[in-house]
C-alpha cells in the first residue's frame, strides 16, 4: 500500500483544516486533491511528505517521495541541469543524465537553455525545472504543489501526459487550481471542505 | 560620451569638489602655520613622492609591505572559512572558537603587536596581525551565514534526501561564500591599516610602516605625509582590487 492516512487532524492558528481524514492510497494512480482556497491542500501535502510533523492522526507511507514545491526552490548556484541532475541522483551516470536530457528536452528545453543559472530563467522554465527534478527522482510518490503553475498553456498538454505516464509507475498526488487540468482523469479524488 | 558615462562623472563631481576644497584647506593651513614638519605644503608633499617613485627602496616597500599583508589577509581568510566550516559540523570547536574569537575581536592591535613582538622577529609580525585582524571579521559572518541558511532550501534538500557531503557541497558552502563576500571586503581595509601599524611599530625592514617611522623620526612632515597618501592610495587600489575579484566570484553563485 501506498499511503495510508488515520483519522489525521491538523488545526492551525486555533482553526481546524481537517478533522478525522483517512484515506489509502495504492501504489500506483494519478490522485488529485481538490477544495476551495485555504482548506489545507498544501498542508495535507506537507503532511504526507512528513515536512509538516505537527498534527494527530497517523500517515504511514511505503516508500521515497519526490516533491513539486509551489515555489521553485532551485540551487541559485546551479545550472538548470544540475539542478535535477544533483538532486535527482546521488552519483548520476551517463544514463542518469542522459534520461534527464531527454525529460528536459521533452519539457520543451533547449541545450543553451539548460546550462544557465536560475537567475536567467523565466518563472515558467524555473517551473519545468522544479517539475523535472520531482520527475527525475526515481521515488515512488510524487507529490506535485500546483504542477501546471507558470506554464504557457501549450506546455500544459506535455505535462498532463508525462504525469499519466508516471503514474502507471507510481502514485501521484496533485494539487491545482488550474482550469486546464479540471479534465484529467484521476484515479482517485480527495475533495477537502470548509469545516 | 554616451550618457552611462556623463551619469557617472556627473555623480563623481560632488565628491571632485569636495577633494578639492580639503586640498585647499590644507594648503591655506600650510600656508598660514608655516611649518613645514607639521603641515607641509601640497608642493612639498607631491614633491617628495616624485622623488620617491624614482628609488627603488620606494618599490621594494611597498611590493614586500603588500606581499606580507595580502599573505596574512589570504591565511585569514582561508583559516576562518574552514574552521567556520569544520565548527559548523563539530560542536566542540565552536564552542572553544567563540570565546577566542570574542577575545581577539577585543584586544586592541597594539596589544597584539607588542605580545607578538616579545615572542616572534618583527618580519613575521605584520602577516600575524593581518591573520587575526581578518580571523574574527570572516569567521562571524561565515558562522552566521551558515546557522541562517535559506529555509526553503533546507527543506528541499532535505526531501530529495541530500547526503552529508551534498548539502555541505551544494549549499552549505555555496550559502556561506555568498553571505561572506562583504565581510572578506571590510577584512581587507582592516588587515591593510593594522599590517602597516604592525609595520610601523615593530620597525620591520623593507617595510612602508618602516619608511613612515623613519620620517617621524627626523621629523620629515613631507615624507610622513607622502607616505601615508601611498597607502590611502595602495589601501583604494587593493580594495577595488578585492571588489572586482570577489564580484567575478559571487557571479558564479548568481
Amino acid at each position: 500500500m501506498g499511503i495510508v492516512v488515520t483519522d489525521l487532524t491538523k488545526t492551525f492558528d486555533d482553526k481546524t483544516l481537517f478533522s478525522n481524514l483517512s484515506f489509502a492510497l495504492g501504489d500506483t494512480g494519478l490522485v488529485r486533491i481538490t477544495g476551495p482556497s485555504g482548506v489545507g491542500k498544501t498542508t495535507l501535502l506537507r503532511i504526507i511528505a512528513g515536512i509538516d510533523k505537527d498534527f494527530s492522526g497517523s500517515v504511514d507511507r511505503d516508500g521515497d517521495i519526490s516533491y513539486l514545491f509551489q515555489e521553485h526552490r532551485l540551487l541559485p548556484w546551479l545550472s538548470a541541469l544540475d539542478n535535477v541532475i544533483v538532486a535527482s541522483f546521488n552519483d548520476a551516470d551517463e544514463n542518469d543524465k542522459e534520461s534527464v536530457r531527454a525529460l528536459l528536452y521533452r519539457l520543451g528545453f533547449s541545450d543553451n537553455e539548460l546550462l544557465r543559472k536560475p537567475s536567467k530563467l523565466s518563472g515558467g522554465m524555473k517551473q519545468r525545472i522544479a517539475l523535472a527534478r520531482a520527475l527525475a527522482r526515481k521515488s515512488d510518490i510524487l507529490l506535485l504543489d500546483e504542477p501546471t503553475k507558470e506554464l504557457d498553456s501549450s506546455l500544459v498538454s506535455t505535462v498532463v501526459d508525462i504525469i499519466r505516464e508516471e503514474s502507471n509507475r507510481r502514485l501521484i498526488i496533485f494539487v491545482s487550481h488550474d482550469p486546464l487540468l479540471d479534465t484529467v482523469e484521476v484515479d482517485d479524488l480527495i475533495r477537502l471542505s470548509r469545516i | 560620451m554616451t550618457s552611462i558615462m556623463k551619469n557617472k562623472l556627473r555623480s563623481l563631481l560632488p565628491y571632485a569638489i569636495a577633494v578639492t576644497l580639503l586640498l585647499l584647506v590644507w594648503e591655506v593651513l600650510a600656508r598660514t602655520v608655516n611649518v613645514s614638519f607639521i603641515v607641509p605644503p601640497l608642493s612639498e608633499i607631491f614633491a617628495v613622492l616624485f622623488g620617491l617613485v624614482f628609488t627603488a627602496h620606494f618599490w621594494t616597500s611597498i611590493f614586500l609591505s603588500l606581499l606580507r599583508i595580502t599573505m596574512g589577509f589570504v591565511i585569514g581568510v582561508v583559516l576562518s572559512l574552514a574552521l567556520a566550516i569544520c565548527a559548523h559540523f563539530f560542536k566542540p570547536l565552536e564552542y572553544l572558537l567563540t570565546p577566542i574569537v570574542t577575545v581577539i575581536r577585543c584586544t586592541p592591535v597594539a596589544s597584539f603587536i607588542m605580545i607578538l613582538w616579545l615572542l616572534l622577529s618583527e618580519a613575521v609580525i605584520p602577516s600575524l596581525i593581518a591573520v587575526l585582524i581578518v580571523f574574527p571579521v570572516v569567521w562571524q559572518s561565515a558562522h552566521d551565514a551558515m546557522h541562517e541558511p535559506d529555509k526553503e532550501l533546507l527543506e528541499m534538500v532535505e526531501i530529495y534526501n541530500f547526503t552529508p557531503s551534498k548539502k555541505l557541497w551544494y549549499l552549505t558552502v555555496p550559502t556561506m561564500i555568498k553571505g561572506v563576500l562583504p565581510a572578506i571586503i571590510t577584512a581587507s581595509g582592516l588587515a591593510w591599516k593594522s599590517g602597516i601599524a604592525a609595520e610601523i611599530i615593530t620597525y620591520t625592514k623593507h617595510s612602508i610602516g618602516r619608511e613612515i617611522a623613519n620620517a617621524k623620526f627626523f621629523l620629515m612632515g613631507e615624507e610622513l605625509l607622502a607616505w601615508t597618501f601611498v597607502v590611502v592610495l595602495l589601501s583604494f587600489i587593493v580594495e577595488i582590487l578585492i571588489k572586482l575579484l570577489l564580484r567575478k566570484a559571487a557571479k558564479i553563485w548568481e
